[in-house]
């Protein structure tokens, strides 16, 4: 692939991007989320069509306009989000699409190339299961086995080992290396850094959309790798702490100890984690997202309920587990996806009264105050520069920065107490971050205690007090913004825990896994 | 971009439409379509007519309009309108009240027995993640054999041979709104429910959530909306409107229970809903089926027997479905337009 560049409308995903791939080779694509590495295999597997460049297969120009030309050119992708069809058996999940494997005599042939497959490479999987009874590992297994009887020579796998034990992980790998013995190339793509440089030949390391370097595994180190993919060239420019009066006062409004949760998919999310949240600090949570940062701040909002473990608001149990309760206690939150949190189809004056619904003045006996809600979501699109002509357009109108701004402004006119703020500036450009991050700044100045979860270290070290390190559901690590090293940080995040740093040992991990 | 234009557009696509059809069995479309404006506008008491059809359509277009604004798909307004009528059938048979009381205690019976229905699944949904879909659906045919049940044996008019239920006292009766027309004054009820739901929409902590909800679900929890309760309140509200309709055409139209007389108000409400957008625009919406029902009965004596009811029911079907189709297209349509105008931009 090369000068590859794919345009969304507020980002450049790809810029000029040069990318190969060579025979039997596993190699690794790695970067933060949003590095533009997914975009670049939906290009390379006809998803998306690049704005400029161009692809080869086996040296030849190949124009791909969909998943079906991908295929034909002997390619096969696994996704994060897997595309199997619950309803119906692995083998007929495979057959779907697939002349050659229809009828009689074409399931049999199914039956034996599946069976071949899953021999050659350690890739067991129930034919005949029904995929909704699966579990992720073997849903995994067949999105492989489906995509290597199709004739794939060429694997794309999105983040494969983000849903995966540490033993299916050795399985995979295994897979892995038997494909490349048969001369088959795999695409790796993920974020963790010690995976790449154990499987991969090659890794190519991506950065807002620009490739950083290729090289191969054996050159390279862990933190290397780490400080290339943070891009922490930037990260020596910001000295820790600046410019940062001191709204900090000792007293904890929120306290979280031994908290356990599970996640939707019944996953165990959070694993007996403890944090203190003070009066006027802005406490920044580092980690690779998948982490628990999600649940954790669902659990601080009042959205999810913890299975074991005791939250303090304000020193006191909460009274009800309710989000309305929750944010009448003076809890706002910023949810990571801004689309999770407006209301499209309705006027913006919706959006902005959503979460104070039922706060006088804007409710009273039930009825809603619009005149006063309409002044008071102009107030907003005034302060925070959202480009809407009135408070009666339809929010679907706006740009995502402008969303953006709009639930920043929603959550901030709250005078809230606590604010959890996920991932705030994703997707924003430097005007809009510096923005948001000014107005987070003056909320603690102003005595709030925010809870800051974020992916980028830069956004972390520029505005916390105190940042703590989330991996596989536990704080690892906490360090005040003096003392706080972004090698080391790095290092956590990537799970790789040093035993010696002295710990809570409630915060250690558990020997065994329910 | 929901312009009136669209919904005139919608009206004449839909008449033109469906005379097309019964025209294409021979008949002069020309005549067919006088006949059909005739017999829903033509004379105040086809205006009446198509009035009286279009009361209960209000309701059942309410129902399904309050529902779908909170992303509740409430189909089950047919089998609560069954249920509406059978309490108040009940309540007009067999309660002794004078008049005005006798009537109004007979109307919220009916509203009980709609809420109460709508409130199993909506219930079921809030606490066990149902589809509410399909438990709407499935207890519009027990509603049905229930009625069934209940007008041939319990409450069946010994007197006579059809399938009736006794008729209601007098004192049960809302009056006609005219001597000698069948249009009723259950029309009220009707209109007062229609814009106190347009009021609950627009200007209410209930509505605010309700449209939450229906937006985005997602938002509406982190919103702090209790999205469980406010789908039960939802199916409440939903089920009791549809409750009202059977009750306006007990108390108001037939002043009993007819196996055959009743059925697919709940479905016609959902195209009444979607016609109207809002809940203002449901009355609209249920005038103008109403005239097309009305309307077709006429065409039906004016083309003598060789019209049979099939083609009477096939024209509101196609009516029906232009309606719900043109606004559809013109969205289409519209966005078609759009797309065209930003690559002209672009190049």
């Amino acid at each position: 692939m090369l000068g590859i560049t794919k345009r969304f409308p507020t980002v450049v995903a790809n810029d000029d991007v040069d990318f190969r791939l060579c025979k039997g080779e596993i190699h690794g694509l790695l970067g933060e989320n949003g590095a533009g590495k997914t975009t670049l295999m939906n290009v390379l597997y006809g998803l998306l069509q690049p704005d400029g460049g161009t692809i080869y297969v086996r040296g030849k120009k190949a124009r791909i306009s969909s998943p079906k030309d991908a295929i034909r050119l002997g390619m096969g992708m696994v996704r994060q989000h897997f595309t199997l069809i619950p309803r119906l058996t692995v083998a007929e999940n495979i057959a779907i699409g697939f002349r050659n494997f229809s009828g009689a005599s074409g399931r049999r042939r199914l039956q034996e190339t599946a069976e071949k497959i899953a021999q050659n490479y350690n890739l067991t999987i129930p034919l005949d299961s029904m995929v909704e009874t699966l579990a992720v590992g073997e849903k995994q297994r067949a999105e492989i086995v489906r995509a290597l009887c199709r004739g794939a020579e060429i694997m794309i796998l999105d983040e494969p080992t983000a849903v995966l034990t540490p033993q299916e992980v050795d399985g995979l790998f295994g897979a892995l290396r038997i494909l490349s013995r048969d001369n088959k190339s795999t695409i790796f793509i993920t974020h963790k850094v010690r995976e790449a440089l154990t499987i991969c030949n090659r890794v190519t390391v991506m950065s807002k959309g620009r490739v950083m370097k290729t090289l191969p595994s054996k050159e390279i180190s862990e933190l290397e790798l780490s400080r290339m993919m943070i891009g922490s060239a930037e990260l020596e420019g910001i000295s820790p702490g600046e410019a940062k009066a001191t709204a900090h006062v000792e007293e904890t409004l929120l306290e979280m100890n031994n908290v356990s949760a599970t996640a939707d998919d019944g996953r165990q999310a959070l694993r007996q984690l403890s944090l203190e949240l003070h009066r006027g600090e802005i406490l920044g949570i580092a980690g690779v997202s998948g982490n628990g940062q999600s649940e954790l701040l669902e659990v601080a909002a009042g959205l999810r309920r913890p299975t074991s473990g005791e939250v303090r608001v304000f020193g006191k149990p909460p009274k009800k587990w309710s989000r309305e309760h929750f944010i009448r206690l003076g809890i706002s939150y910023i949810p990571e996806d801004r689309m999770n949190a407006v209301l499209p189809g309705l006027p913006l004056w919706r959006t902005a009264v959503l979460g104070s619904q039922f706060t006088y003045p804007n409710e009273n006996r039930g009825m809603l105050n619009i005149l006063h809600i309409k002044r008071m979501a102009q107030q907003m699109i005034s302060d925070y520069g959202i480009a809407a002509r009135s408070p009666d357009v339809n929010v679907q109108q706006l740009s995502g920065g402008n969303l953006q701004r709009l639930v920043l402004a929603r959550e901030l006119s709250r005078s809230p107490k606590i604010i959890l703020a996920a991932q705030p500036t994703r997707g924003l450009d430097i005007a809009a971050t510096e923005r948001v991050h000014n107005a987070l700044r003056e909320k603690r100045l102003e005595g709030s205690a925010i809870l800051l979860v974020s992916e980028n270290l830069d956004e972390i070290f520029a505005l916390s007090d105190r940042i703590s390190v989330i991996y596989d559901g536990r704080i690892v690590g906490t360090f005040g913004i003096a003392s706080a090293k972004v090698k080391e940080i790095g290092a956590l995040m990537l799970g790789m825990l040093d035993q010696n740093r002295s710990m809570n040992p409630e915060q250690m991990p558990p020997t065994s896994k329910e | 971009m929901r312009l009136p234009l669209s919904q005139i557009l919608v009206v004449i696509i839909s008449v033109v439409a469906a005379s097309a059809v019964i025209a294409a069995t021979g008949y002069n479309i020309i005549y067919v379509f006088t006949e059909l404006v005739y017999g829903a506008f033509g004379t105040p008491y086809y205006f009446s007519e198509t009035i009286a059809r279009a009361t209960p359509l209000i309701l059942t277009g309410l129902a399904f309009t309050v529902a779908i604004k909170g992303g509740y798909w409430n189909i089950g307004g047919e089998g609560q309108a069954w249920v509406g009528a059978m309490f108040a059938v009940t309540i007009g048979i067999f309660a002794d009240l004078p008049f005005p009381l006798h009537a109004i205690v007979a109307a919220l019976g009916a509203l009980v027995g709609g809420a109460l229905w709508g409130f199993i699944p909506g219930v079921l949904k809030a606490k066990l993640e149902v589809n509410e879909v399909l438990t709407t659906l499935m207890m519009n045919y027990v509603a049905y054999w229930l009625a069934y049940y209940v007008i041939n044996w319990p409450l069946k008019d010994r007197t006579i041979y059809a399938q009736q239920t006794y008729f209601i006292k007098s004192s049960a009766i809302f009056p006609p709104l005219a001597a000698g027309l069948r249009a009723h004054s259950f029309l009220i009820v009707a209109l007062i429910c229609a814009i106190v739901a347009q009021l609950i929409l627009s200007r209410t902590r209930f509505g605010q959530e309700i449209l939450s909800l229906g937006s985005n679900l997602a938002a509406a929890r982190s919103g702090g909306v209790n999205v469980g309760r406010t789908y039960t309140k939802i199916s409440l509200v939903s089920g009791a409107l549809a409750g009202l309709a059977g009750g306006s055409e007990v108390l108001g139209f037939m002043h009993n229970l007819d196996i055959f007389k009743l059925a697919g108000l709940g479905y016609l409400g959902i195209g009444v809903s979607v016609l109207g957008v809002n809940a203002i625009g449901a009355i609209f919406a249920a005038v103008f089926v109403g005239a097309l029902v009305s309307g077709a009965d006429n065409l039906q004596r004016a083309l003598g027997l060789r019209v049979s009811d099939a083609a009477v029911n096939v024209f509101t079907g196609t009516a029906i479905m232009c309606a719900l189709l043109v606004p559809a297209m013109l969205i289409r349509l519209q966005r078609v337009w759009k797309l065209r105008g930003k690559k002209r931009v672009r190049t």
